[in-house]
């Protein structure tokens, strides 16, 4: 029988999926728009998440146990539905390059400023391809011990920033704010819009039925982190400096000092980053396989692995020059397009799926 | 660097081969090794071309992000 894991681990995943992302891009993106109110854009991703969460919980119900080709030949038909498989391998594999170079750019800039960026690539890749070779499930065996741990780490971070903060950084909110609140909101929309993703492992998920229930709580937890994480940045070094600052929750745990004694606790943050990033490599590159298995009507992708992380090494060393050219490419055009990936495409397949559904009943009463 | 990159595309290419003929099917074979070149070659590419123009660059060129 083959080995599943449960919907707990699935989401524990999908959360730490989301700390990377968040700690890098939405803290920055949110102070940037919405300033001192830059805090309170996590609740904006909330509605969405729910969506998200219904709709995945509607195809989970509707296929229980079809994997997410399957539900995409049986609402589109074959032709369609390989076409839009195959815009989703073209997708994750830009993710996966994109995050592969994120990790190295920033393992290089703070930690390891001599190594070779082609060392840090290999690495990262050798990880991977053994996390492929062990199986999902000892992922989510690993999704299941490491999200308490960084959960407690982050709110220890928390609590040691907070002789550092200021109230005077993030408040007072008002009504103005609204408008910038909800335009620096999409940062932690795309960030959510992960969700959508556990539809690649459906068929491997156990206890589905509790969707609804795990996914709202999850959706609720990471805009909890969310918050926390930019107001610890903005509380602590202040909205003009969080401006200008490529990564504000790393300065802000920078400054964090205890009884003038214990302090560099950076180092606590990469470990956090690392262990993200490599969840979402390791994701990106196991949907991508499985879509090629799918389109291409293998009989199993192992042999495919190694040529895919090879093609991977060359793909984070080709996507961009540097770091600042990497964030205007995710900024104007992976997170756009990662948002149809993320949102468009299941709820629109949801929607046909639904009106195909309808109709079968009407035509069996009809006959 | 080209001899290495042309080197790396044969090995790669008669390893997967190798692999896919284990299964004994032919299309299956031919994937592999469109991967396997594709892979390969890029890798060849980027040692060989290490100021080749980004594909971040184009695409933002394309969309006119400066």
């Amino acid at each position: 029988m083959e080995k599943k894991i449960t919907l707990g681990e699935a989401m524990m995943l999908y959360l730490l999926i989301g700390v990377s992302p968040t700690i890098v891009t939405s803290a920055g993106f949110a102070v940037r728009t919405a300033e001192r109110a830059a805090w309170i854009t996590p609740l904006v991703a909330v509605l969405p998440g729910l969506v998200l969460v219904w709709v995945t919980a509607w195809l989970f119900r509707a296929y229980p146990t079809s994997s997410f080709d399957e539900m995409l030949y049986d609402i589109c038909g074959d032709a369609v539905g390989k076409v839009i498989l195959v815009l989703y391998g073209v997708w994750f594999l830009f993710l996966a390059a994109t995050y592969l170079r994120f990790y190295a750019e920033r393992i290089q800039t703070s930690l390891l400023t001599k190594t070779g960026i082609d060392f840090l690539l290999i690495m990262m890749l050798a990880l991977v391809w053994f996390a492929l070779h062990k199986g999902l499930t000892t992922v989510g065996n690993f999704a299941r011990v490491t999200l308490p741990v960084i959960v407690i780490l982050l709110i220890v971070l928390g609590v040691f920033a907070l002789p550092k903060m200021r109230i005077e950084h993030l408040y007072p909110v008002t009504y103005r704010d609204a408008v910038p609140i909800l335009k620096g909101g999409a940062a932690s929309i795309s960030v959510t819009g992960y969700l959508s993703c556990l539809l690649f492992l459906g068929n491997q998920i156990r206890d589905k039925s509790q969707i609804k229930r795990q996914g709202t709580r999850s959706v609720l937890l990471l805009a909890g982190i969310s918050m926390a994480v930019i107001a610890v940045s903005v509380g602590t070094c202040g909205v003009s400096v969080t401006k200008r600052t490529p990564i504000p929750f790393f300065l802000a745990v920078k400054q964090i000092q205890i009884l003038g004694i214990l302090e560099r606790f950076e180092p606590v943050l990469i470990g956090v980053w690392m262990i993200s990033d490599f969840l979402i490599i390791y994701f990106s590159v196991y949907c991508f396989l499985q879509i090629v298995q799918s389109v291409c009507t293998l009989q199993d992708n192992r042999h495919l692995r190694w040529t895919v992380l090879l093609g991977l090494f060359a793909g984070a060393k080709i996507i961009a020059a540097s770091g600042a050219e990497l964030e205007r490419f995710v900024q104007y055009l992976l997170a756009p397009v990662g948002a149809v990936f993320k949102y468009a495409l299941p709820i629109g397949l949801a929607a046909v799926g639904t009106v195909k559904k309808k109709r079968r009943a009407i035509r069996t009463a009809r006959r | 660097m080209m001899i290495f990159g042309i080197g790396l595309i044969a090995v790669i290419s008669l390893l997967q081969v190798k692999n896919a003929l284990r299964y004994r099917n032919q299309k299956e074979a031919v994937v592999f090794v469109i991967f396997a070149v594709c892979a390969a070659a890029s890798t060849a590419y980027v040692t060989e071309h290490s100021a080749a123009p980004t594909l971040a660059g184009m695409a933002l060129r394309l969309i006119r992000v400066r």
